[in-house]
């Protein structure tokens, strides 16, 4: 059968936790089939393997056989035993490999997503989605390579041995499908002790985490209180409840396997009883009378095999349950994007263009930001740029110059009007902290300027004022920048950041408040290289610094969303 | 390893060995269960054939049928118990170390918790120790138990046929070896680096999505996702190999086993011919050998994850074998403020330092003034003694008592010393609690009180659950300047000597403002209290020595 490669197009209509999991199976059905293939033949094998034992047994004890003159059930016996122990193998085989692909595939579909969809509209923490990549998806695991696979067994297996049973004496089968009356309710049982199990221990988990996380979070302030001792006391108390809590749900969980060892236990015994007595004749109605050693130690020996799959099955619950709870937790961040893509159209009226300019150029007509649907920040912004200005965004903090530049990045839906941009062009973002990663200032600037030459990065240190410092020091450009920035400081960093700006500038070059946390030096360091990127390309910068606002050929007042143009 | 093996097993030893018990009590039972009912069987079927034959034989039928009866409801009844109990053992050493853990991350001294990084402390606390379990419940108990089914069985076969006793412990042995060192052997290494790739996993992505704002809109975001998706299907790569040489172990010990088994019953089958045995023994050892093959082969199950849990263990154990140096005793009794001075020099926070700034408190109210940037916080954090080591050893930062260079950043007693930081911390608990914290014992009277000064008495009092209602991330939202006043209600509840206040009126509307101003100058009449504004007029005072430096750049 085709299988296709999972896409983000396959999740297009799932909707539930259920209908992923099932989706993702139906990309490698065929190897999942392959494997329940597998597991059924390995149950045949082993009815196959017993009843030769058990041949083998009757043979020599009631026939008086020579153990020797058996050479053929011998050569049989080890063959069936060395090719289930291959077809068991297999089966494990294929599980894995098709449960391996699976994931890797959700993992790829994840970073394509996570690619493609604008960083305003991610909803969760960078943190939390990296959990979803790493442990989410390992969590699906044992779903496809276990769970589903021995679904199917626990059907199949049974019956299987059931049959088998039925052919050797109808009245053990009967007892055996006494013992397990009815398969589903089995499951329905193991199921339900399992998911408010897991649903409760889930809970538990969270609320556990979210207030250690919360406690060592304000780690200083507990401390400035003096209430260290408190908090351990604290902390160990809820560990002791989360303790009493987890045996209480653990006491049901067992249960539920408990009662089926009780099945298998109470049907080798009464089928030993039963078999026992009729083999002595102490029972001679019924079918009793046909059994013979053989039949008799068979059906012993299939007894637990019978239920082997059902406890196996109650064994891999929780992959399910786990698997379930992480595509319900997957599942609504790879929604947003098709969410999205529904709401960018809006009819364009054609801007004046002028063809002959031949630096870049800046639209916005009636711009309407903020937060569909919430809050309107500001409303029928006007502008016209063109490549060789700055435009500069004012206002006090917290009045939305931030969301206007999301806005004109693209990260945010313009909640009325429309914004142009042309030539279309990639946008250099320079944000209030900008981004650094755990490396050293190479990797840092290289990772924005990829084209970047260790001669072109000197240079552009050299322009933010930092070339003299780092030759200095001892590691220069391989000096490490922790994920917190430590070691320099923040004028340093602010530099840092603009280097990279200067090494790959794009036409449109949008910077977010660039001064603020800078002494003077650096400040009137800043202020050169931003008139400077300012010769070809358009720079849009939010400040409430005069300097650079009077730098500026025209100012946004946020305040009261004047506008002003000078010439 | 060792390390939590000695720990875990010196910290609950009667309850391991318990659970050993039961859990080879479990699996005798087990075995009992088959080899009885097949020896039965045979008995019977025997006695069966000679009583048609018209030979008269004496047999108890009754005993045997008791013995299985018994058998089955022991292994069901035991297995449960076990369970219940080992999972318990293991829970409460879990949260003994939880508290442990947590204590250390609270004795951390401020450099070093500067560097902590919360979430990386929350997986150590949740995830890494639960861990932990698995040394208890598959690496210890599993295996000994198995140890002592095999003494058990070994003696039973001696006594009962002693030609098969060495076939038996050769399987045995071999079995259990494969099992465990074969299993580690193959494995350990493949999953420990699955941990340690999936925790560079974690901290690359977090990276890129943190870069995203950056990164998109260059359009550099799939290039700079290139490393992060090699890293991915690296991590396939290993798991992958992980798997295979896993169900290769696996495999392994199948087929050792199985035709373990075909020996055994060759070998008995013989000796049934040979008449060294009677037949319903011979089942008996049969039926042996396949309750024993039940219990040996989990093992490779129990034992492919001890690379992954040597990862959580390495790692915790660096946590808890670091002795304790980074506390430092507080001082019995604070220094008078008078003799204080704070030198700061080229501070790269503090722009005004760089012509050298010193601060010293020497009346009743010293307030700062400054403008967003010029250090604020900074300053306050280093009137309070937190400072980082970089700051000291590069002399940013130099604390004089009496003149005398002091080493020792921790002047002030805990209760001798308040700092009101410019973040409001409201913790996820009751107002009650984020009022009290700290404190032995408070009165309803006296936290009404310090709510009244704050001006949040009114609105403590209409809610329906009142001190008991619950603050933070899952409870009653607060505004700005209701989290503010929680925060200085705090105050309102101690006498210290010296008081640092951040921006104490943050987001606090003016009247509001000027009344718990009045409120803090009565309280603190004989304290001493650092106050740092952005403006002038943000701290008020009638004090006539009242002292203002400013942080601003001339």
């Amino acid at each position: 059968m085709p299988q296709e490669k999972l896409s983000l197009a396959s999740f297009k209509d799932v909707n539930t936790g259920q209908d992923f999991l099932k989706t993702c199976l139906n990309s490698h059905q065929a190897q999942l089939r392959l494997a329940v293939l597998c597991g059924a033949l390995s149950t045949f094998l082993l009815c196959v393997q017993w009843g030769v034992v058990s041949w083998l047994v009757h043979e020599v004890v009631v026939d008086e056989k020579k153990i020797s003159a058996t050479l053929s059930l011998i050569i049989i016996l080890v063959m069936t035993i060395v090719l289930k122990v291959i077809v068991t193998k297999l089966q494990t085989h294929f599980s894995e490999l098709a449960s391996a692909e699976i994931c890797y595939e959700i993992r790829q579909v994840l970073l394509a997503h996570w690619n493609k969809i604008s960083p305003c509209q991610r909803q969760i923490s960078p943190a939390a989605s990296a959990t979803q990549l790493i442990d989410d998806v390992h969590n699906m695991e044992g779903y496809f390579s276990r769970y589903w696979p021995q679904q199917m067994l626990s059907v199949i297996a049974p019956l299987l041995i059931f049959f088998v049973v039925l052919w050797l004496n109808w009245l053990c089968a009967l007892l055996l499908l006494i013992s397990a009356p009815l398969i589903p309710l089995f499951m329905i049982l193991i199921g339900m002790g399992a998911e408010t199990v897991n649903a409760r221990h889930m809970l538990l988990r969270q609320r556990l985490s979210g207030h250690f996380l919360n406690r060592i979070q304000h780690l200083q302030v507990v401390k400035l209180l003096g209430a260290t001792t408190q908090l351990e006391d604290e902390i160990k108390t809820k560990s002791e409840q989360y303790r009493v809590v987890i045996m209480r749900t653990l006491k049901i969980a067992f249960l539920s396997s408990t009662v089926l060892e009780f099945f298998t236990s109470i049907a080798i015994a009464s089928l030993a009883m039963y078999i026992g007595f009729s083999l002595y004749g102490a029972i001679t109605w019924g079918p009793a009378q046909e059994i013979s050693l053989f039949s008799g130690l068979f059906m012993l020996l299939l007894a637990p095999e019978f239920f082997q799959p059902l406890r196996i099955l109650s064994q891999y619950y929780h992959d399910k349950a786990s698997a379930l709870g992480a595509a319900d937790n997957l599942l609504p961040q790879l929604g947003q994007l098709h969410h999205i893509t529904q709401t960018t159209t809006a009819v364009e009226r054609p801007f004046p263009i002028s063809i002959h300019s031949p630096g870049p150029q800046l639209y916005l007509r009636d711009l309407s930001i903020g937060i569909v649907g919430e809050a309107v920040l500001a409303q029928n912004i006007n502008l016209r740029a063109k490549g060789g200005q700055i435009i500069a965004v004012s206002g006090p903090s917290g009045i939305g110059k931030t969301m206007l530049l999301n806005t004109l990045v693209g990260y945010l839906p313009p909640i009325k009007g429309q914004i142009k941009i042309l030539p279309q062009s990639n946008i250099s973002y320079l944000p209030q902290r900008p981004w650094f990663k755990n490396g050293t200032i190479l990797d840092n600037i290289t990772a924005l300027a990829p084209l970047a030459e260790v001669d072109d990065i000197w240079q552009a240190l050299d322009r933010v004022g930092l070339q003299k410092e780092l030759k200095e020091s001892k590691r220069g450009l391989d000096t490490n920048i922790g994920d917190l920035g430590l070691g320099l400081s923040g004028g340093q960093l602010q530099r840092i950041a603009l280097s990279r700006i200067l090494l790959q500038p794009s036409p449109i070059i949008i910077l977010d408040e660039p001064t603020a946390k800078l002494d003077r030096e650096s400040r009137n360091t800043v202020i050169d290289v931003i008139q400077a990127l300012a010769q070809s390309s358009i720079v849009i910068v939010a400040t409430h610094d005069h300097a650079l606002i009077q730098i500026a050929q025209q100012v946004i007042d946020f305040a009261s969303l004047r506008y002003e143009s000078r010439s | 390893m060792k390390y939590w093996f000695k720990i875990i097993f010196a910290a609950e030893q009667k309850r391991i060995q318990l659970g050993i018990l039961l859990t080879f009590i479990t699996a005798i039972s087990g075995v009992a269960l088959l080899l009885l009912s097949g020896w039965f069987i045979t008995a019977t079927g025997l006695v069966g054939i000679s009583l048609s034959l018209g030979i008269v034989v004496l047999f108890d039928m009754y005993m045997p049928g008791s013995g299985i009866r018994f058998f089955a409801l022991n292994r069901t009844v035991s297995r449960y118990v076990e369970r219940l109990y080992n999972h318990n053992t293991i829970l409460k050493l879990v949260a003994v170390f939880r508290g442990e853990l947590f204590g250390r991350l609270l004795r951390l001294n401020y450099s070093a918790s500067q560097h902590t990084d919360s979430k990386e402390w929350l997986s150590r606390l949740t995830a890494d120790l639960d861990a932990l379990d698995s040394i208890l419940l598959r690496y210890t108990i599993t295996p000994l138990a198995i140890l002592l089914l095999s003494i058990v069985v070994t003696i039973f076969s001696y006594f009962i046929w002693r030609d098969i006793t060495f076939l038996l412990l050769v399987l045995l042995i071999i079995a259990c070896l494969l099992g465990v060192f074969g299993t580690v052997f193959f494995t350990a290494k493949h999953a420990f680096d699955i941990a340690v790739l999936q925790n560079t996993l974690r901290k690359k992505s977090i990276e890129h999505l943190e870069g995203s704002f950056e990164l998109h809109c260059m359009g550099l975001q799939t290039m700079h996702a290139t490393p992060l998706q090699k890293k991915l299907s690296g991590l396939n790569r290993l798991e992958t190999k992980f798997r295979k040489s896993s169900s290769r172990v696996q495999f392994c010990l199948d087929l050792f086993l199985q035709l373990g088994l075909v020996s055994v019953i060759l070998f008995t089958l013989h000796n049934v011919n040979e008449m060294v045995i009677s037949e319903p023994v011979a089942v008996l050892f049969i039926f042996l050998t396949v309750g024993l093959i039940e219990v040996v082969q989990a093992l490779p199950g129990q034992f492919k994850e001890w690379g992954k849990t040597k990862y959580s263990a390495v790692k915790l154990q660096h946590e808890f074998s670091q002795t304790t140096q980074h506390s430092v005793d507080l001082p019995a009794t604070s220094p008078a403020v008078e003799q204080l001075s704070i030198h700061i020099n080229a501070h790269p926070f503090i722009p005004a330092s760089k012509q050298g700034l010193v601060i010293s408190l020497n009346k009743n109210i010293t307030s700062f003034v400054g403008r967003s940037g010029s250090g604020k916080s900074t300053c306050a954090n280093i009137l309070a003694g937190l400072v980082s080591q970089t700051e000291l050893s590069e002399n940013q930062v130099q604390y004089f008592l009496n003149g005398e260079s002091l080493q020792n950043t921790k002047l002030f007693n805990t209760a001798d010393l308040f700092y009101l930081r410019q973040e409001n911390t409201i913790f996820s608990d009751s107002i009650r609690y984020n009022l009290t914290i700290g404190l032995p014992r408070v009165t309803d009277a006296e936290l009404t009180l310090a709510l009244k000064k704050v001006g949040l008495a009114d609105w403590v009092a209409q809610l329906p659950q009142g001190l008991d209602t619950w603050l933070g991330e899952t409870g009653e939202s607060l505004s700005g300047g209701q989290a503010r006043r929680i925060c200085l209600a705090r105050l309102f509840l101690r006498q210290p000597k010296f008081v640092i206040l951040d921006e104490p009126f943050n987001g606090v509307d003016k009247s509001t403002a000027d009344k718990i101003n009045d409120e803090l100058l009565q309280h603190f009449k004989n304290s001493k209290v650092a106050v740092f504004t952005h403006e002038l007029a943000g701290f008020h005072s009638n004090e006539v020595q009242a002292v203002v430096t400013d942080l601003n750049l001339a």
